[in-house]
């Protein structure tokens, strides 16, 4: 190992001492890699006027805490879920997944990720978002759970509805949720957490009423749209400019 | 800082003057010419959505987080439009400021711009801007072993491209 590198290693493992300072100050590749003060720009016209635009757009726009567009879409979220169960329960109240004790958990739970998962997406940072990603295993496990083994939509025909009601249940959600994420950072984990929670809208809706209780069922006509939309909710985040790119 | 986010334009004025020198001159390593029009789109960015600050939370790390997330978006749309962008040496500063020693600047910069992007980041915030390798991987949101990797990896490059300057033609 040449002095160069052993130079690079500490300089790479923030671990210089006397001999790599003294090996550096005289070798010409290395002593522009010796840490030192950064060269900071002298105040310059251009930077007086980003100052300037800056101090425009702060007279112009109020402070919007983050708290109250994630109670907005939380209760978006939850009122579309609420809707659209309400409006399947006109024909069909009744399932005979209602047998099971787990109906009425599963429900609160698959709430939760409706609204309390909408609040963790939109969360300032990068760590509260990506515990929604956590739901990935853990929603089909809870459809599993309610489920009560009984199949009756035999035909594709009759699981499509499933299908269908998940996708257009969600289509105003994430639209609303796509459009506040522009105010943030491009984060694809975030954007998949939003399609999670606003997907799960549909999971909620159809939770009530689904006549079909089987596993494979829930699975390819319940749990699968779920998250391909939320696949989808990644490419269409990056598809949008961004307006602020605070994490 | 809470004062800047209640909308207090001296409060902003005086982060602004200590911190937009030093960051425009990491963005200058990071996205060449087009600094300056990062470092807008950074404090539009803060200005916008001083909403999401978390009171208590340090500055300066929050800061360099929003320039960074723009300096990769400015990186993203410019390779789709040119394919040849940054990546390539840079044929000329961004703009005359006056700097100390500015031929050792420039050469150290064109050497920084033939780096990939990750190891150009995690050298310039190392090497220029003081941050620690931990606080490096807070701000990108990677680990602490990702973060020196890139920059052994970075500063090896680095040496070479260093040393090949010097030899002559």
């Amino acid at each position: 190992m040449s002095e160069c590198d052993r130079f690079l290693e500490a300089l790479a493992s923030d671990s210089l001492g006397p001999e790599h300072q003294a090996h550096a100050e005289g070798c010409d590749a290395c002593r522009q890699l010796l840490p030192g003060d950064a060269p900071v720009a002298a105040p310059s016209l251009s930077l007086e006027a980003v100052r300037a635009r800056a101090l425009q757009e702060l007279r112009t726009t109020p402070a919007r805490p983050w708290t109250r567009d994630a109670a907005r879409i939380a209760l978006l979220q939850a009122g579309v879920a609420f809707g659209v169960a309400a409006m399947l329960g006109v024909k069909n109240w009744s399932s005979p997944m209602a047998e099971h004790m787990a109906l009425a958990v599963v429900g609160a739970m698959l709430l939760a990720v409706v609204s309390l998962g909408s609040v963790l997406a939109l969360a300032p940072g990068r760590r509260r978002p990506r515990l929604v990603l956590w739901l990935l295993p853990v929603v089909p496990v809870l459809l599993w759970l309610s489920g009560n083994g009984v199949h009756t939509a035999t035909t594709l025909r009759a699981a499509l509805p499933c299908l269908a009601t998940v996708v257009l249940t969600a289509a105003v959600p994430l639209a609303v949720g796509l459009a506040l994420l522009r105010g943030m950072a491009l984060d694809g984990a975030r954007a998949a957490a939003l399609g999670l929670s606003a997907a799960a809208t549909g999971l909620f809706a159809l939770h009530w009423h689904c006549t079909d209780g089987s596993m494979p069922h829930l699975m390819t006509f319940h749990a699968l749209p779920w998250l391909a939309l939320a696949m989808l909710a990644i490419p269409l985040r990056r598809s949008l400019p961004t307006a602020s790119h605070v994490p | 800082m809470e004062r800047f986010v209640q909308g207090d334009e001296q409060a902003f004025s005086e982060l602004f003057r200590r911190h937009a020198g030093r960051l425009q001159g990491a963005l200058r390593r990071m996205v060449g010419p087009a600094a300056d029009d990062v470092l807008q789109t950074t404090f539009l960015s803060i200005v916008r959505a001083r909403g999401r600050y978390e009171p208590g939370a340090a500055f300066r790390p929050w800061l360099y987080t929003v320039a960074i997330n723009a300096a990769r978006d400015h990186l993203r749309r410019h390779r789709r439009e040119e394919p040849h962008g940054h990546d390539q040496l840079p044929e000329t500063a961004a703009e005359p400021t006056p700097l100390p020693d500015p031929g050792l600047t420039r050469t150290v910069e064109a050497a920084l711009a033939q780096l990939p992007a990750s190891q150009r980041e995690a050298i310039v915030l190392h090497r220029f801007d003081g941050f620690s390798f931990r606080e490096i991987a807070e701000l990108l949101g990677v680990t602490e072993t990702a973060v020196k990797v890139r920059a052994h990896r970075g500063y090896e490059r680095l040496r070479v491209l260093l040393a090949a300057e010097k030899e002559p033609a």
